[in-house]
């Protein structure tokens, strides 16, 4: 199984490869539309304006690309904002997204009267997890309570695709699945054994359906 | 859940992790590598780098590839990082978050270029903090623009303005001298940001960590307590338990 890493400008490319070869599986960072073709599953890393993102994948082609990705369901991982840009849209920007969640991005509203809340949303964080959420390993006890990377100011609110959530000031999906796409609020690739074990799960989980 | 973060600070010089004090005399601690895989097996909350390399103009992208190979825990970089390109390259190596400090008061532009681009999150500006010549203020270290002396809440609201995601407030006399958080700087700040505010600078332990939390920081950068050990400052890379970080540091 090989899996693409969309390399588009923007995002942190190698932190997904980097993550993918420690957990055994072969992925290539691809610069070119064309190269998603041959991949068993692709992921949609990203560290960026939402606007900004979709203009760059647009100039590089590989937005008609992903659409296409999507009608003919390849597995499609996207995270934090690849994950955003998988919704209808974003209050971030003007652009419109792939639409795959039917719904839209949100500031996270911020607080300084108590309870806190500062806005990005940056550091560890728990998750509640809901039937269809793929089943992960149960890890060691010295690891601690299993929690996950974020860094965002904009989150994708709880829809019927929901699978996981969070909570910084307002409760927000984690992780979003629909067919064999999944959309990932937090950096699994920044999150340690936790993050490893989660996309572990979920690549696992993909690859099964789409041999169906 | 415990939010506040507890973040190892380790600076390079050339090839080598060094400490400081004062953010001067390096110190050689050791190979980076080496180093980095310590903290990654403890999973530590976030990891910062900074360059204090002398005369670099520009981050030593070879090496940091490398570093981010080994780590898989999140990454902040800082130093030398003069120009949007260079944040967009540290990105695409592995960096989530691009600290920028003296640039950020030159050119305070650049804090709104790579947020345009990359989002507010990915964009730390560090603000060097000294004490007035009369003892009874604090000062930023470096001027804004062209000679313009603002306040360290002024420095915060600005850059927050601009688009940063998070400002690192690092007392730079404090730094590898473990003598406690400035304490009489927190109680000056009438901090009032959006954005998460971290601070460093002389921390020693767990109950200093609480100081700084219970000041209402979101996070701490810590150097010397985190590679030192003992009176004679043997070198001992080493991180509390997260048993005892969340007893210690987690929100009621």
């Amino acid at each position: 199984m090989i899996i693409g890493v969309v390399n588009c400008g923007i995002g942190n490319v190698q932190s997904v490869v980097n993550v993918l070869k420690k957990i055994n599986y072969q992925s290539l960072a691809i610069s070119t539309p064309d190269g998603l073709d041959g991949v068993d599953a692709i992921i949609l890393p990203g560290i960026g304006n939402f606007d900004s993102f979709v203009l760059r994948l647009k100039q590089q082609g590989f937005w008609d690309k992903l659409k296409q990705v999507i009608r003919s369901e390849q597995p499609l991982i996207g995270i934090c904002v690849g994950a955003q840009v998988l919704c209808l849209s974003s209050e971030e920007g003007s652009q419109a997204g792939l639409g795959v969640f039917d719904v839209r991005c949100k500031k996270i509203p911020q607080s300084n009267i108590e309870p806190i809340v500062k806005v990005p949303h940056m550091g560890w964080n728990t998750i509640s997890s809901k039937p269809g959420t793929p089943k992960r390993k149960v890890l060691d006890n010295r690891f601690g309570i299993e929690r996950f990377y974020f860094a965002h100011s904009f989150a994708i609110p709880i829809s019927d695709e929901t699978v996981m959530t969070s909570k910084h000031g307002v409760e927000f999906s984690a992780c979003l699945k629909k067919k064999n796409i999944f959309a990932i609020q937090f950096h699994p690739e920044k999150s340690h054994v936790f993050g490893m074990n989660f996309l572990d799960s979920i690549i696992q989980d993909i690859s099964k359906d789409s041999s169906k | 859940m415990r939010t506040f973060r507890v973040i190892p600070c380790l600076c390079l010089d050339d090839d080598y992790f060094v400490k400081t004090e004062g953010f001067r005399a390096p110190r050689y601690l050791g190979d980076p590598l080496n180093i980095l895989r310590i903290f990654n097996e403890k999973i530590v909350d976030e990891i910062v780098i900074l360059d204090i390399t002398k005369g670099r103009s520009s981050p030593n992208f070879s090496l940091l590839k490398r570093l981010v190979s080994q780590t898989f825990v999140p990454l902040s970089y800082g130093g030398s990082v003069r120009t949007f390109e260079h944040a967009a390259k540290l990105i695409n190596c592995g960096f989530e978050k691009i600290i920028v400090g003296r640039t950020a008061f030159q050119n305070p532009a650049i804090v709104e270029s790579i947020a345009r681009e990359f989002g507010t999150q990915a964009v730390i500006v560090s603000i060097d903090i000294l004490e007035s010549p009369d003892a009874n203020s604090f000062v930023c270290k470096y001027a804004m623009g062209q000679g313009n002396q603002i306040t360290i809440d002024e420095a915060i609201s600005i850059f927050q303005d601009l688009g940063a995601g998070e400002v690192l407030l690092q007392d730079v006399e404090r730094d590898g001298r473990l003598v406690g958080p400035n304490t009489k700087l927190f109680s000056k700040l009438k901090e009032k940001s959006t954005i998460p505010i971290l601070y460093g600078g002389g921390v020693r332990d767990i109950e200093d960590m609480q100081i700084v939390k219970n000041a209402g920081f979101q996070g701490v950068s810590v150097g010397a307590a985190f590679v030192y050990v003992g009176r004679l400052n043997g070198v001992l890379i080493n991180y509390p338990s997260q048993q005892d970080l969340d007893e210690h540091l987690s929100h009621l």
